[in-house]
C-alpha cells in the first residue's frame, strides 16, 4: 500500500506543476500559422519551444517553493506517552518444567501460572500523565503529499462546501424546471424574450469591441504604465465587464438549449434524464446531510459525540463485506464531484475567474485542463478529509498512519489540521451557501444585460 | 497466497476509470479539437484516472489491511455471492460502456 500511495504522492505534483501547465501553454500557444510569413523572424510551429519557455518559469517557481518548504518545515513532532517499568531483574524467576517425552516441543503449560509477583511488576509501571513528543523528519514524498493537500484545502474548503450545498439543489431544480411542452402563446413569448436577450447581448458585444478599439488607438498615443493607478483600475474594470459578458452569453446559451428542448427537440428529448436527476438529487441530499452531521458529531468535537458513519460502515461490513468499502468509495468520490460542481457554481455567481463549464461536444481542451487541475488539487484534501472522518473505520490503513500521525503534527502545516481550521471553514461556507442559495436558487448573471449595456454606453459615449 | 480477489477489484476499478475518462474526453471535446491536441488530451485522460485512483485508493487501503490485528474484512476467500456480484458489475459496466463508445463512434462517422 505504501508504494501505491507514494506513486500517487509523486504523480499529483508532476501533473499539477508540470504536465497540466505545459499542455495548457502548448494548447494556447499561438502556433503562428495564421500570420505565417507576415512577420520577420517568426518561425511557425514553435509551439513546443514556447510552451517549454513558460513551463520553465512554473517549474523554477514551484521547485523553489518545494525545496525551501522541505528544507525548513519537514519536522513533525508526534505526541507519545512514556511508560517507565521496573528493571528486568525485579521480576519473578520461573523454572520451566522439562518435558520428558521424546522430540517434545515447548508448550505454555510448562510455565508456572502467573501470580502476585507478576501483578506487582505490572502495577509498578508508571505512565507519564503528560504527553511527550518525538521529533522526526518526514520523508519527501509524505511531506509533498502534505504540502499539496494543504494547498488543495483552500480550494476544497471553498468549492467542496459550495458543491455540497449546490449539488442536491441543482439536480432537484433541474427536475422541477424540466422541459415541458409549450402551447403557442408560451412559445411565442419565450421566443421573443430569447430574441431580445440575444439582441441585447449582440449590442453589448459591439460596444465592448468599440471600447477596445478606442483603447487600442489611445494606447498608441500614450502608454499606460503598470504603476498608473487609473490605467490599472480601468483595465480591471474592463476585465470584469468582459467576464460578465461571457457569463451572460453562457446563461443565454443554456436557456436557448432549454428552449430547443421544449420545442423542436422535444420528441428526441430523453424523459428519463429529469427523473434520473431527481433520484440523483435525493441521493446527493442524503449524502450531503450525512456529511454535515458527521462533521458536526464526529470531526469537530475533541471527543467525538458518536462515531456515526464509522459505526454504519462496520455494520454494513458485517452484513455484506463489500458494502462498507463501497460506501467509503461513494462518500469520498462524492466530495470530489462536489468540488467540481462548486467551482462551476462559484464561477457563475461571482466574477473572480473565467467559467470553464463542461458541455457536451463543446468543451475546449483548456477548460478540460483547468477542471482536471482543480480535481487533482482537490483529490488529496478529499483523501485527508475522508481519512480523518473515517478514522475509526479505516484505523489500520497506511494512509491513516500518514495523514493522522505524520502530517497531523507537521511543523506549521500541522497547526491548520490540529485546530481543524479547514473543517470549520468548510462547514461555515456550506451553511452560508445554503442560506444564499435558499434566497436565490436560480443562476442569473450578476446584473442583467440591459444594465450592462447602459453602463457601457455611458462609458463609450 | 496473493489475494486474487483484491487484485481483480483493482484491475476492474482501473479499467472502469480509464474507460470513463476516455469517454468523457471523446464525448465532451469541442469539434475543433477533433483529431488534434493529442498531448493535452492524454494529460486530461491520465489526470482523470489519477484523481479517481487517488480517492479510490482509500477504500482499497481499508480493504487491504489483512495483516493487521483487528481486521475488518475477510477478503481472502470471497464467497460465491461476492464473486458473482463483482463479476456482474464488471460485465455490466464494461459491456455498456463499450457499447456506448462504439455506437458513438459509428454515429459520429455516419
Amino acid at each position: 500500500m505504501e508504494l501505491f500511495w507514494d506513486i500517487i504522492y509523486w504523480l499529483i505534483p508532476i501533473w499539477m506543476f508540470f504536465l497540466i501547465p505545459f499542455s495548457t501553454f502548448y494548447y494556447e500557444a499561438d502556433d503562428g500559422m495564421l500570420m505565417a510569413g507576415t512577420s520577420v523572424g517568426a518561425k511557425p510551429n514553435s509551439r513546443i519551444c514556447e510552451a517549454i519557455k513558460y513551463e520553465m518559469f512554473v517549474v523554477v517557481i514551484f521547485g523553489l517553493i518545494f525545496a525551501l518548504t522541505y528544507l525548513f518545515l519537514n519536522e513533525t513532532s508526534i505526541p507519545v506517552r512514556e511508560v517507565v517499568g521496573p528493571a528486568f531483574s525485579v521480576g519473578p524467576t520461573y523454572t520451566i518444567v522439562q518435558n520428558t517425552a521424546v522430540n517434545a516441543t515447548f508448550s505454555a503449560s510448562q510455565l508456572a501460572p502467573m501470580g502476585d509477583q507478576d501483578v506487582a511488576v505490572l502495577t509498578s509501571n508508571v505512565a507519564n500523565p503528560d504527553l511527550g513528543t518525538v521529533e522526526l523528519s518526514v520523508n519527501p514524498s509524505v511531506f509533498y503529499a502534505g504540502l499539496m493537500a494543504w494547498m488543495g484545502w483552500f480550494f476544497f474548503a471553498l468549492f467542496g462546501a459550495i458543491g455540497m450545498a449546490a449539488m442536491p439543489l441543482d439536480l432537484i431544480l433541474y427536475f422541477i424546471h424540466r422541459p415541458r411542452h409549450m402551447d403557442a402563446v408560451e412559445f411565442g413569448e419565450a421566443q421573443v424574450m430569447l430574441r431580445d436577450r440575444v439582441n441585447e447581448l449582440v449590442n453589448v458585444g459591439e460596444l465592448l469591441k468599440l471600447e477596445r478599439e478606442e483603447k487600442a488607438q489611445q494606447n498608441g498615443a500614450k502608454s499606460g504604465g503598470f504603476f498608473n493607478k487609473e490605467a490599472r483600475k480601468a483595465a480591471s474594470e474592463e476585465k470584469k465587464t468582459l467576464l460578465q459578458f461571457k457569463q451572460a452569453v453562457y446563461l443565454l446559451e443554456e436557456d436557448a438549449e432549454d428552449f430547443a428542448n421544449c420545442t423542436e427537440n422535444y420528441k428526441n428529448y430523453n424523459p428519463l434524464i429529469p427523473i434520473g436527476c431527481l433520484l440523483g438529487g435525493i441521493c446527493a441530499f442524503i449524502i450531503s446531510l450525512f456529511w454535515v452531521l458527521h462533521i458536526i458529531l464526529y470531526m469537530l468535537p475533541n471527543t467525538p459525540v458518536t462515531p456515526f458513519l464509522n459505526t454504519y460502515f462496520e455494520w454494513f461490513d458485517s452484513w455484506f463485506p463489500l458494502f462498507g468499502v463501497l460506501s467509503v468509495a461513494i462518500f469520498s468520490f462524492y466530495l470530489l464531484m462536489c468540488a467540481v460542481k462548486g467551482c462551476f457554481k462559484f464561477g457563475l455567481r461571482f466574477l473572480f475567474f473565467q467559467v470553464h463549464p463542461m458541455k457536451l461536444n463543446k468543451t475546449y481542451m483548456s477548460s478540460f485542463l483547468f477542471n482536471i487541475g482543480l480535481v487533482l488539487l482537490c483529490a488529496l484534501p478529499v483523501v485527508q478529509f475522508s481519512v480523518s472522518a473515517f478514522q475509526d473505520y479505516a484505523r489500520n490503513t497506511t494512509i491513516n498512519q500518514v495523514v493522522n500521525v505524520q502530517l497531523q503534527y507537521l511543523k506549521f502545516f500541522g497547526w491548520f489540521w490540529q485546530k481543524k481550521v479547514f473543517e470549520y471553514a468548510l462547514l461555515v461556507i456550506l451553511l452560508m451557501t445554503c442560506i444564499y442559495l435558499g434566497c436565490r436558487p436560480r443562476d442569473s448573471s450578476g446584473s442583467n444585460s440591459i444594465a450592462l449595456r447602459d453602463r457601457l454606453r455611458s462609458r463609450v459615449g | 497466497m496473493a489475494d486474487v480477489f483484491l487484485i481483480v477489484v483493482i484491475v476492474i476499478a482501473f479499467v472502469l476509470l480509464t474507460i470513463v475518462g476516455l469517454y468523457l474526453v471523446v464525448k465532451y471535446q469541442h469539434p475543433d479539437d477533433k483529431n488534434d491536441a493529442y498531448i493535452p488530451k492524454l494529460v486530461v485522460w491520465f489526470g482523470f484516472v489519477l484523481s479517481g485512483a487517488t480517492v479510490l485508493l482509500l477504500p482499497l487501503d481499508v480493504a487491504n489491511n489483512e495483516g493487521y490485528a483487528g481486521k475488518l474484512l475477510n477478503w481472502v476467500y470471497p464467497s460465491l455471492l461476492d464473486q458473482f456480484v463483482i463479476m456482474s458489475i464488471f460485465m455490466y459496466t464494461h459491456l455498456n460502456s463499450s457499447f456506448i463508445i462504439i455506437s458513438d463512434i459509428i454515429h459520429n462517422n455516419t
